[in-house]
């Protein structure tokens, strides 16, 4: 199980380029998703500051 | 039948509307969020943990799961924005524009990741993080139209010529979409052919090709909910002040 996790991780030497790829697409999609809940966020508190 | 076709115009009218659409979008998000998850994990723990290597490249090959359907994404979504720039354009359809707008920076988002994990995929198998290759240069330059469409937008204050000027910018530059996919066809590349092909047989084996469609629907589905919630943000965004927003979202939220 150990060893079969090893090789998923490292992959013959390949594992930096795959896993830095899927790094870096999971950081654009929450970056995407969590700046309009932002927006949103930030108006509600704007209107609440106005009363 | 004819019912069937009266119901779907009727949504679609109806979605059309800002305050349907947010009520809509409010209910739906969170199934469509679960469901948008599953396939997108779905695609890529069965591409990057169990499709089979690539003879030639090995596991570095699995960089295509990621890269490919963001690419097709980053394409697509500039086509879906140039026909919202029509229908603002022609319609003046209120909800065109701000659809249009919200999705840009996915789109910037997908021809971004398309980017990098292509220059990932270069290093170890062309020897090279970039080259200046036909596909490579029209896939920065779609990056370049999505920051200016961005830029744009941002730089003026009244919505409704924001949302006009963006429209036509993004319908004038829809010219680069044909130009990205056949750009492999009509230079010397070094980027292998298009993976999908509507007239040809996949180049690739079944347990390779299964993992990439499945990723591809979960890329879809991850852009549809995004999108869903970003327009969400832009409609509160513009209609803060109105009756049925003061109701819907300060109160519901609070």
């Amino acid at each position: 199980m150990l060893e079969t996790l090893e090789f998923i991780y490292f992959m013959d030497g390949n594992g930096p380029y795959v896993w830095s790829s899927l790094l870096f697409l999971l950081i654009v999609l929450v970056v995407n998703t969590l700046l309009p809940i932002r927006r949103m966020e930030k108006i509600k508190s704007e209107k609440s500051k106005q009363g | 039948m004819n019912k069937f076709w009266s119901l779907i115009k009727n949504w679609f009218i109806a979605m059309g509307s800002p305050p349907s659409f947010y009520k809509w979008a409010t209910t739906f998000l969170p199934w469509l969020g679960v469901l948008a998850f599953l396939t997108f994990s779905l695609g890529l723990v069965w591409g990057i943990g169990f499709a089979p290597p690539d003879y030639k490249q090995g596991d570095v090959y699995r960089i295509l799961f990621i890269h490919v359907p963001s690419a097709i994404l980053g394409q697509s979504i500039y086509l879906m924005m140039a026909v919202f720039g029509f229908i603002s354009l022609v319609w003046r359809a209120k909800i065109a524009g701000m659809l249009l707008i919200s999705a840009a920076p996915l789109g910037a988002g997908f021809t971004l990741v398309a980017l990098v994990t292509g220059s990932i995929w270069g290093k170890p198998t062309w020897g090279t993080w970039w080259v200046w290759d036909a596909r490579l240069t029209s896939t920065l330059i779609l990056f370049f139209l999505y920051a200016a469409i961005i830029a744009l937008h941002s730089s003026l204050d009244n919505k409704t010529k924001a949302d006009r000027a963006v429209s036509i910018l993004s319908v004038l530059g829809i010219a680069i979409v044909p130009i990205i996919k056949k750009s492999v066809d009509w230079w010397q590349t070094l980027h292998q052919p298009s993976t999908f092909s509507l007239t040809s047989s996949p180049s690739m084996t079944a347990d390779m090709y299964q993992p990439l469609l499945m990723c591809v629907v979960g890329f879809y589905l991850v852009f549809i909910f995004m999108l869903t919630n970003s327009l969400r943000a832009e409609i509160i965004s513009r209609e803060k002040g109105r009756n049925w927003a003061q109701k819907q979202f300060f109160r519901r939220e609070k």
